[in-house]
């Protein structure tokens, strides 16, 4: 039978607020409970410390237990949910942290009850910001070996999440509400301390700085090198109205990378469908000069197959595949994207894309369960529930109109697969490099325009979705960077109140 | 401007990536197998997107008890609800 130590900080904590989450633990089942309160935070006044320890408790004993098996931290005046434990009992052995979703006691105007819902363990975002929040459960082996009890009680969240996680064989997040709070505030916090020195200790060259615009870190990779990136792009040599002006959209997109870019080291290959007009393959020839590679495609269209053939033609390290009706916007975008693959694990970095008009084209790809591009026609300064547009994180998938991959990673799983010639070679490529073991990493501190209809509605064809649902339907249904209580057929992050809304109709 | 590879040496990369290609796909519908708990020789059925939303509630068995619960006096149905309902 797993034994359970609670752990809350008293720094800032009133009485009543200790009574609500003490409670709580009384109702969690009989025998007694053993609660440690840490009182070392830098803000603790001793008069209210000595106020809260004195109170009676009944039923439950202030101090440590090191012979528990797990350790619950839980914020003062927060109230945990019997689910929480079983959810520890239930773990497998590997499993050394547990987090799950969060209630807030805060009702709306519809009132109804508010939900924070969370994806699963995401290592990135963790470091952008403390997404998992002050409720969290680690086995006791585990808080010994990550600072000890007391300094994991009083730390800041952010700090005790990033100690955690950093080292454990595996952290679990559990799609049920294991806490209830009565915050209202649902934004994750960030701590650029505690990520300064998470980096220190993993070993990672980077610099940390707090985003302008949202509460929230950027973890800048320091490149340690300048390698060449072949810049692979499929093309008909079509033009459209960009800005006003009929403009070759190869040309715009070669053409606005070379000069806006502060990365130089680039070829391009541009795989060219037969009819492809002379004067844009001159056009291009002029633009890219010694740089550029044409090659001749007159094959039935396959987007994967011509992306195969311009990635098997191209000398770099690195490949960024890019559609040719796309245009870079942030000057440092390649080297955000390069600068991921200093970590090995790596396989590939997407970035936002956005429509001419600036709103939001692609902030990633969630499963749910058909491939959707997150916040797709949100406004540009879309920041998305929890900040989700705005960190640097994990994805299940990102689209392959601009991707960055190394030549290693793509090798290894050959390539885009052709057997999906026009939808979600993207996705399955990205599920494929996830099966070998590497990351897939979304970052909207790259963005690129992407010039396609906002009106466009991929086709859908069924042979491609069964082909799709044969290899990965297990995934589909199941994305762990999304959340099986949220809505699902829509393009954001919304908690799915029809299982609740029906359940209190149905219980009066 | 920079000159294409060789065309054989191109059809056989390509060929070989196809047949890693071929390799993952399988391992992926293996474990995807094995997720559904299907033994080797089940034909698994044909992929859709589900559309069904978790309406647990309204399944026909959750009838009598939610008959039965409607029932209770108001005290105790609250006190339930209080516990039950998340």
């Amino acid at each position: 039978m797993a034994q359970f130590l609670f752990a809350s900080s008293v720094t800032g904590a009133s009485s009543e607020s200790l009574d609500v989450t003490a409670a709580s633990i009384r109702r969690l089942g009989f025998g007694s409970k053993r609660w440690f309160l840490a009182t070392t935070g830098k803000n603790a006044s001793p008069t209210s410390d000595k106020a809260v320890l004195t109170a009676p408790r009944r039923r439950i004993t202030i101090g440590d237990h090191p012979t528990a098996e797990w350790v619950v931290f839980v914020p003062a005046g927060d109230k945990v949910t019997p689910d929480a434990l079983r959810a520890a009992r239930r773990a497998a052995d590997d499993v050394e942290v547990i987090y799950g979703d969060t209630r807030h006691e805060v009702m709306r105007s519809d009132k109804l009850p508010t939900y924070q819902r969370r994806p699963s363990y995401s290592p990135e975002r963790l470091r952008s910001h403390d997404y998992i929040g002050g409720f969290v459960m680690a086995r006791r082996s585990r808080v010994d070996a990550a600072g000890g009890l007391e300094l994991l009680t009083a730390a800041d969240s952010h700090d005790r999440n990033l100690r955690l996680c950093e080292s454990a064989s595996a952290v679990s997040r559990v799609a049920e509400i294991l806490n209830f709070t009565p915050s209202s505030n649902f934004l994750p916090g960030a701590n650029l301390r505690a990520v300064q020195e998470h980096l220190v200790r993993l070993g990672i060259a980077a610099d940390v700085e707090f985003d302008d615009s949202t509460p929230c870190l950027r973890v800048r990779r320091r490149l340690s090198r300048r390698p060449l990136v072949s810049v692979v792009i499929p093309t008909r040599g079509s033009s459209a109205e960009l800005r006003g002006r009929s403009t070759p959209l190869v040309v715009n997109t070669v053409r606005t990378l070379l000069q806006k870019s502060t990365y130089n080291e680039l070829e391009f290959i541009v795989v060219a469908d037969t009819p492809t007009p002379q004067e844009v393959r001159a056009e291009l020839a002029q633009v890219a000069g010694d740089r550029l590679m044409l090659v001749d495609y007159d094959q039935a269209f396959n987007f994967a197959a011509k992306n195969n053939i311009g990635v098997a033609h191209s000398n770099g390290d690195f490949v960024l595949l890019l559609n040719d009706d796309t245009e870079i916007i942030t000057p440092d975008a390649l080297e955000t994207m390069l600068s991921f693959f200093e970590d090995s694990t790596v396989g590939i970095v997407g970035p936002i894309l956005h429509f001419e008009d600036g709103s939001i084209q692609s902030a990633g790809h969630v499963f749910s369960p058909d491939p959707t591009d997150m916040y797709r026609l949100q406004p540009a300064d879309t920041r998305g529930a929890h900040n989700y547009v705005r960190v640097q994180r994990e994805a299940s998938s990102v689209i392959a109109a601009c991707l960055m991959t190394s030549r290693e990673v793509f090798e290894s799983v050959g390539g885009l697969s052709t057997q999906f010639p026009a939808n979600w070679n993207d996705v399955d490529f990205a599920l494929k490099v996830q099966q070998a073991g590497y990351r897939v990493i979304f970052t909207p501190y790259a963005k690129f325009f992407h010039f396609e209809s906002k009106t466009r509605v991929a086709l859908r064809i069924e042979a491609e979705v069964g082909k799709l649902g044969h290899r990965w339907g297990h995934v589909l249904d199941d994305d762990p960077y999304f959340n099986p209580r949220l809505q699902r057929y829509i393009n954001l992050w919304r908690s799915d109140f029809h299982t609740n809304r029906s359940y209190e109709e149905a219980m009066g | 401007m920079k000159q294409t590879r060789d065309a054989r040496e191109i059809d056989a990369t390509l060929q070989r990536w196809a047949q890693i290609d071929a390799d993952a796909g399988r391992r992926a519908a293996e474990r995807r197998r094995e997720v559904l708990g299907a033994r080797p020789s089940d034909e698994l059925p044909e992929y859709e997107f589900s559309k069904k939303p978790n309406d647990w509630v309204h399944l026909d068995w959750m009838r009598p008890i939610r008959f039965l619960y409607r029932n209770l006096p108001f005290g105790l149905r609250m006190a339930l609800k209080k516990r039950l309902v998340r």
